[in-house]
């Protein structure tokens, strides 16, 4: 597949073992009046928190087929399909670097940029579309992201930029009807980063994790192309 | 002036298509919806909302900015039926 943008997904399966690799290419900016933000910190805390969040490993229910082949018997060649469950082990690997103007962001780089408070009013952070490359964050929630008092809105918007909805929002089933959860599901997952503003179980320092599903769909949204949107 | 059904519906429809073009969808991707034309009525996201400036933020339905495009609305509807009065239904 063409990289348009900065992420890669790389899936390698080796006998009962997938492996996934998160690649992604991106890009650090300060564009507050103050620049006062240090991105050497901020960078390493996305990191840290990325890997904390998507670098899961879990079992999944495969199918592989093969040909039952005739032999004295007479009996003619069969194809048949069994259920075997492979261990998948997800990593993700980080290629940072820091710029001094969003204009020298490359084309196949995600740009995670941090804003004056008068310029992202009332949010903490957002991503300019589901699937794309740009992050914008807050000035004033940096410190605590870097002190990692803030665990959920780094691995949240991310989330985003990989093609994942919010779980909670009534109308995610038009887009996506694995994203909808119902009450049950949102108990046995209280801890998961897609929850939206208004989530009652949604926590800076404890909505850090992601589910298996989750993980399926952002690998099936590689290979669909909907992630590097631009 | 007497009012059309059909430039009526017309200028309806093209309000409606107008204020979609207007309007901005980005509540998904913890940004701000905003929908309204010529003035957003609606303003809403899903995403964490910062509580020091929330007031700043106008979240919510705005009552006189959705009376405004109505009375924009009327404009419309009242410009439609004059350009159908004076050029279309003598044809």
């Amino acid at each position: 597949m063409e990289q348009k943008g900065g992420w890669t997904i790389i899936v390698n399966e080796y006998g009962m073992t997938i492996d996934v690799l998160l690649d992604l290419y991106m890009s650090l900016c300060d564009s507050t009046t103050s620049k006062k933000i240090n991105l050497t910190d901020l960078g390493k805390a996305i990191e840290k928190q990325l890997k904390s969040t998507y670098e899961i490993s879990y079992d999944k229910l495969c199918y592989t087929t093969g040909n039952i082949k005739n032999g004295l018997d007479y009996l003619p060649t069969k194809k048949y399909v069994r259920p075997v469950v492979k261990h998948v082990q997800v990593h993700i690997k980080l290629h940072q670097r820091i710029i001094y103007h969003i204009n020298q962001k490359l084309g196949n780089e995600h740009l995670v940029d941090v804003r004056d408070a008068n310029k992202l009013i009332g949010l903490y952070g957002k991503v300019n579309k589901i699937g794309g490359t740009e992050i914008y964050l807050k000035e004033t929630f940096i410190p605590s992201i870097i002190k990692g008092l803030d665990k959920n809105t780094i691995p949240h918007e991310f989330g985003h930029s990989l093609g994942l909805y919010h779980v909670d929002e009534p109308w995610v089933w038009i887009k996506s009807m694995r994203e909808q959860w119902n009450i049950q599901k949102m108990i046995k997952n209280k801890t998961n980063i897609m929850y939206g503003g208004g989530g009652v179980y949604l926590n800076d320092r404890t909505s850090t994790t992601i589910t298996p599903e989750q993980m399926n769909i952002i690998i099936e949204n590689y290979k669909l192309g909907r992630l590097n949107l631009g | 002036m007497s009012i059309y059904t059909k430039p009526t519906l017309l200028a309806i429809a093209v309000f409606i298509v107008i204020t979609l073009i207007y309007s901005t969808f980005e509540a998904e991707s913890d940004g701000f919806s905003l929908i309204g034309f010529p003035l957003t009525f609606n303003k809403y996201t899903e995403g964490k909302i910062d509580p020091s400036d929330i007031g700043l933020a106008h979240i919510g339905f705005n009552t006189s900015n959705f009376l405004l495009d109505m009375l924009v609305l009327l404009v419309f509807i009242w410009g439609f039926n004059f350009i159908w009065i004076k050029f279309l239904k003598k044809t």
